[in-house]
């Protein structure tokens, strides 16, 4: 907002465009989440979903059984690793579509979108027919014979990372094209011509100005991974029961104990807006903070 | 061997021709512009030059060196961008710097050369801010000491004018002369202003359809155009295109036909013969305006149009049906004319060229 131009007339007109998407939040995000909270404190009554009174000991059961602090370590680990493999599938993707002189980039996108298309469940099923025990991979690992016998990627930790990955990449992908569409090419073309080398303009130019997408991406991707449940559920076998969604999951549905569930809930709510605000905070200090002012500026 | 060299480029898009410079030799030192409408090929043998742009044949030498097919990082020039191109997450000094961080430069020396090189451009103190708090004129400046910085062999600037507003380019006109004759840097500048080419330039390149259409000095190409695309290009310029009916080679009149039948009587030294078809040129400001007939040589018009241009008047003149335009610079009130006013243009036979088709 660099000229501070305003016209007076706009504020009220910015009211009233904030105030439908500002009703929907209040009735089905804020209402839902004073619920949810209240619900955490309440005592779980067996065999009634929704518990009673007032108490702390669900927090402090949270935070003195290693099951679910684990559960929680697991989860926040797991996302990190997710969404370094993702970026590291997603990255250059994005960077050949967005420098691409292709003449039908459309198509391009619609493949990258397709994924989008298909509802989850049935991309996790797809993927169990390929990862499976008589699966085309385990099939061509054997007969090139690089195994002896079939490796099972189903219901263990890695089929939950290649699915995870699977299912985000589209998504870091669509997130970083535009930042990278955003860097000029005037700009690695002056950076050759003052004599970088090809791994100089990727290090000093690329990478840095991608940093804002990165970090967008990241963060969504992140936060998405850490609150998935049906992956793990589905294709997770016994390590799918330690992702921290999966044990809430576990005391809606199984146990039926509302009040743990809502403060297993409470807690994911509090280590995803930690992870976000730490995230931001590190990457401003990196004076990508100035990049990203620039922007709002224009 | 000169400077800098190309030999036959040649570039096509898609089967149009981008460039196709047969021979330029460019001094050591030299000032030169490419100067022509867009689409003519400027910049497509300025980045072949550059790199950015493999020519489809053709050679470039520079110091006596091919760099035809060289990696643009070792052709060892400098490129000053339309956009600046600054690069927006370093500040100033890190921008200037990132060329010598790529050469043996130490650190001492690369603080030394950056400050050095701020100072040419008038803008010390500026190391620790970031591009988008300067101004453009600012960023132009930065982006000149950047690609200047390293000492490159030759400078090559792609319209680095023509987004500033008009008084900032105008003194940057100046600027980027009196920088360029400080550093005596081989430059090679890229414009579709021919007040810019004029202005700067030691040699003049004039392109159309990615030929070489003129190459002189500034003078030679305002005050001779060779062919008729360049007279019509370079400023303002009446062109009277027809056939010539019949000599009078005593008075110095030849009696010219237009295609659209309008005949104008045009001074001239050299006799023509009639039927030949011909171009004249000539220049508003060569062509004199006088409320009453002086000489022989005058042509009758009228005035059909005034323009106040603040240090001068520009005329539109019917004559005979056919449009002249003319540059009155006296600046006094007697030679004010209005529009329908009865008018006689002196013609100095000298400043008329004449185009033979």
């Amino acid at each position: 907002m660099k000229n501070g131009m305003r016209n007076p007339l706009k504020k009220h007109l910015y009211l009233l465009l904030l105030a439908p998407p500002s009703m929907v939040l209040t009735v089905f995000l804020l209402i839902p989440l004073i619920i949810l909270l209240q619900y955490s404190f309440s005592v779980h009554v067996p065999g009634q979903k929704i518990g009673m009174g007032f108490t702390f000991s669900n927090y402090l059961r949270f935070l003195t059984d290693t099951y679910y602090l684990n559960g929680l370590l697991i989860t926040l680990a797991t996302g990190l690793v997710v969404v370094i493999i993702t970026l590291l599938f997603a990255y250059p993707v994005a960077y050949l579509y967005a420098k691409t002189r292709f003449k039908h980039r459309g198509l391009l996108l619609i493949m990258l979108l397709a994924p989008f298309y298909t509802n989850i469940i049935i991309k996790i099923f797809g993927w169990m027919v390929i990862l499976g025990r008589q699966g085309i991979i385990n099939k061509l690992l054997l007969t090139c014979q690089i195994l002896d016998r079939p490796f099972e990627f189903l219901y263990s930790y890695m089929g939950v990372i290649i699915i995870m990955v699977y299912v985000h990449v589209p998504m870091m992908t669509l997130l970083l094209i535009g930042p990278i569409q955003n860097i000029k090419d005037s700009l690695l073309e002056s950076a050759r011509i003052c004599g970088s080398t090809t791994t100089g303009v990727i290090k000093n130019i690329i990478l840095p100005l991608s940093i804002p997408g990165i970090l967008s991406g990241s963060i969504i991707v992140y936060t998405s991974v850490i609150a998935a449940f049906i992956i793990p559920l589905l294709v997770g076998g016994d390590s799918g029961k330690r992702f921290i969604a999966v044990m809430m999951y576990t005391h809606i549905s199984v146990t039926q104990n509302w009040a743990f569930a809502a403060t297993i809930a409470m807690f994911l709510i509090l280590t995803s807006l930690t992870v976000i605000v730490v995230f931001s905070r590190i990457v401003k200090s990196m004076k990508v903070g100035v990049l990203i002012s620039e922007k709002l500026s224009r | 061997m000169a400077f800098v060299e190309i030999r036959e480029l040649k570039k096509t898009f898609k089967n149009v021709v981008a460039s196709d410079v047969e021979h330029l030799t460019i001094e050591e030192g030299e000032f030169i512009s490419l100067l022509g409408p867009s689409g003519c090929g400027k910049t497509t043998t300025l980045r072949c030059i550059a790199g950015s742009i493999e020519p489809d044949s053709g050679s470039i030498f520079v110091r006596g060196r091919e760099i035809t097919h060289m990696p643009i990082n070792k052709r060892k020039l400098g490129f000053v961008f339309q956009d600046y191109a600054l690069f927006p997450h370093m500040t100033i000094f890190d921008n200037i710097a990132y060329g010598l961080r790529y050469r043996d430069v130490s650190k001492v020396e690369i603080k030394k050369k950056v400050s050095k090189s701020l100072e040419l451009v008038g803008l010390p103190d500026f190391e620790d801010r970031y591009p988008h708090q300067l101004s453009g004129g600012q960023q132009q400046r930065i982006a000149f000491a950047r690609s200047v910085v390293y000492e490159p062999d030759v400078l090559l600037l792609d319209e680095p004018l023509s987004n500033l507003d008009f008084k900032l380019r105008k003194a940057m006109r100046f600027e980027l002369k009196r920088m360029q004759r400080r550093l005596k840097i081989t430059t090679i500048f890229v414009t579709h202003d021919q007040q810019e080419a004029l202005s700067l330039s030691d040699r003049v390149v004039v392109m159309n359809g990615g030929r070489v259409e003129q190459l002189g000095t500034p003078n030679e190409i305002y005050e001779n155009p060779r062919t008729l695309f360049v007279a019509d290009f370079i400023g303002s310029t009446n062109i009277i295109q027809g056939t010539v009916t019949h000599c009078d080679t005593g008075r110095g009149i030849c009696h010219v036909k237009t295609s659209s039948e309008q005949q104008i009587p045009v001074p001239f030294r050299i006799s023509l013969e009639a039927g030949e078809k011909v171009h004249f040129i000539i220049k508003p400001e060569k062509i004199e305006l006088r409320k009453a007939r002086e000489s022989e040589h005058d042509i009758e018009g009228r005035i059909s149009g005034v323009s106040y241009l603040g240090a001068a008047f520009n005329y539109e003149i019917d004559v005979g049906g056919f449009l002249l335009e003319a540059l009155d610079s006296q600046g006094d009130y007697n030679t004010q004319y209005e529009i329908g006013d009865p008018v006689f243009l002196g013609l100095n036979p000298a400043g008329i060229k004449i185009l033979q088709r």
